[in-house]
């Protein structure tokens, strides 16, 4: 269970396996952290405080929320210079609807390699365990 | 796959009708032995053979040298749909709409510049905001953003960002008419309003180099271009105002695909009746994001002249051209002996229409080249060539192989002076994980689908 990086000739992509939606959820924001982020951060910095977020998404399929969870990260990063920190994090299949709520970690001047997260080759399954692959345009 | 492969000839391969189901048309690609190579690593093939599939295609599926794996369309793809019964497609254009490259010259010789190359690359970093910073940019209203989605880069000029005489060339004058503020969402607007002016991230860059090399005096004349004299090039996109139109639009048609009875084999591949209200407001909105990209590449070439004035005072730096390789255009074509007006899509692929310049950008350290476009290229392949050299190489192979190797020392000793906020940027767009450009450069010039003015060799390179 985890995440790994996957070969993409242009651009970059991991693969997730987890025993729930909403780690598999996680797993998948740490995976994207990691291409975004150079440096990654120090766990200390995770629990300073930030301001209150909270956030729900709907979608057609489970595929959709999983493209809408990373570009929503990525927007929040963009916009507020800010990577959302969740403490509680609910997903339902149908439909396909993510609850979240947390803190924007402020993150001033980080710089932002991904442009999106992408339908191409995306999978999402579920069988014994949860498994998501998914690339991202850089 | 590669048994549905029959070559042509020495710059052509056709993929045959079955290679996937459902194919409408075949599929050309333009490559040689060295391009036909690398095909064999990765899925683009299977990609060429998808858009096939999709309503309205026209004559081909189209791969162009420089061609690999991409989202939907390959990089480097091509395909025309009828204006009438035709298709839209996000995919067909990518995320990064109307990302493209601008190119200015100048009559300073190349030998005055390099005395002078670190402290010029230096000002030019500092006055253009890179990396994918948020904001960095010209900080816009709404109201003045919609002007910019609306007028595109005749906006910069009458704020004082250049010249009329700019506007002349840049394709289409600079201003995709037919752009629709409305259809773009809030979310779009507000990534947009903070990063106008910036070059954004990845294998963005600003470049000055020396012209190397001449291989048609008459259109290197035309254009300006002059040997052993500076040059600039500019590539980059709409940022993420582009990301968000395109992310939003795919919701859109993926939920209104079946109204037509649409299925398509890849989800990026979504698209829908271009004649559809849904189609023709992503036309809107990707012409909207066109217009940002011109206005962006329009502001960051007025601080990029600055710098040179500061520098250079006696010299200016005219545009040669300015050309987007990611977007959809309505155009008119022959076809079948009528005239048509099709939707070409071109989705790292450039326009090379009879006479105008095509940008050929270069890998980091290696030359960029400067083609001018054929009738043959109109005829053959909706008036489209190659956009740059396509990687053959993972960003995160490059980085392993590159290791701990000083790239940036490297490049100096070759007379390149690399300026990038990101080590990281540096070792993911390492020449060795690009394609040999001369080879691609080669395969369309022998084609006939563009012809070889110039070549650039760099001097001076900034990583976004």
């Amino acid at each position: 269970m985890g995440w790994q990086m996957i070969e993409h000739t242009a651009d970059a992509g991991f693969e997730v396996t987890a025993d729930s939606l909403e780690e598999l959820f996680l797993q998948a924001r740490e995976a994207f952290c990691a291409l975004c982020l150079e440096e990654p951060l120090p766990e200390e910095s995770m629990k300073q405080a930030g301001s209150f977020h909270s956030l729900e998404m709907e979608a057609l399929d489970m595929e959709e929320l999983a493209v809408s969870w990373i570009n929503e990260l990525l927007f929040l990063l963009e916009s507020r210079e800010a990577l959302f920190v969740p403490s509680n994090l609910e997903i339902r299949r149908n439909p396909p609807i993510l609850r979240g709520e947390g803190i924007l970690r402020s993150l001033p001047g980080v710089r932002i390699p991904v442009k999106a997260a992408t339908y191409g080759g995306l999978i999402f399954r579920e069988d014994a365990s949860f498994f998501l692959r998914l690339f991202l345009d850089m | 796959m590669h048994t549905y492969l029959e070559r042509l000839d020495e710059n052509r391969l056709l993929l045959h009708p079955g290679a996937v189901p459902g194919m409408r048309v075949p599929g050309m690609i333009y490559a040689d032995a060295y391009v036909e190579s690398l095909l064999a690593e990765e899925n683009a093939l299977l990609q060429v053979a998808r858009v096939a599939t999709l309503p309205g295609i026209l004559g081909y599926s189209f791969g162009m040298p420089d061609i690999h794996w991409g989202y939907g369309f390959p990089i480097g793809g091509v395909a025309a749909f009828d204006a009438e019964e035709g298709i839209i497609s996000p995919g067909g254009v990518g995320y990064d709409i109307s990302c493209g490259v601008r190119l200015l010259a100048s009559r300073i010789p190349a030998k005055e510049g390099k005395k002078m190359m670190p402290r010029l690359v230096r000002a030019l970093f500092e006055a253009v905001p890179s990396g994918a910073i948020p904001g960095g940019g010209k900080k816009l209203s709404l109201r003045e953003l919609e002007k910019v989605l609306q007028k595109g880069a005749p906006w910069a000029v009458e704020e004082g960002l250049g010249t009329p005489e700019d506007l002349k060339r840049i394709e289409e004058g600079g201003s995709l008419k037919g752009a629709l503020p409305s259809a773009i969402s809030e979310r779009a607007k507000e990534r947009g309003k903070a990063q106008l002016g910036t070059l954004g991230s990845g294998n963005h860059f600003l470049e000055i180099q020396e012209v190397a090399e001449i291989f048609d005096s008459s259109e290197a004349a035309k254009m300006g271009i002059e040997p052993g004299c500076l040059t600039v090039m500019i590539h980059c996109g709409s940022r993420g105002l582009g990301h968000q139109i395109c992310d939003d639009s795919i919701k859109i048609m993926r939920r209104s695909m079946g109204k037509w009875n649409i299925s398509v084999p890849d989800p990026q591949l979504c698209c829908v009746p271009l004649q559809s209200k849904e189609g023709q407001e992503y036309l809107g909105a990707m012409r909207g994001a066109a217009n940002y990209a011109m206005t962006n590449r329009q502001i960051i070439a007025a601080r990029v002249r600055r710098v040179f004035q500061s520098f250079f005072p006696k010299e200016p730096l005219q545009t040669v051209w300015d050309v987007s390789h990611n977007l959809a255009h309505m155009e008119k074509h022959s076809w079948k002996g009528q005239e048509r007006t099709l939707c070409v899509h071109r989705k790292g692929a450039t326009r090379a229409f009879e006479g105008e310049p095509v940008l050929i950008p270069g890998s980091m350290g290696t030359s960029s080249y400067v083609l001018v476009g054929t009738k043959r290229a109109e005829e053959e392949t909706f008036g489209s060539t190659c956009h740059g050299a396509g990687r053959s190489m993972s960003r995160s192979r490059a980085l392993k192989e590159t290791g701990k190797e000083n790239l940036s020392g490297q490049l100096r000793k070759r007379g390149i002076e690399v300026v990038t906020a990101s080590p990281r940027t540096l070792g993911e767009e390492a020449p060795r994980a690009y394609k040999k450009i001369s080879s691609v450069v080669e395969v369309v010039h022998r084609g006939g689908i563009s012809l070889k003015v110039a070549r650039l060799q760099p001097l001076g390179v900034m990583k976004g």
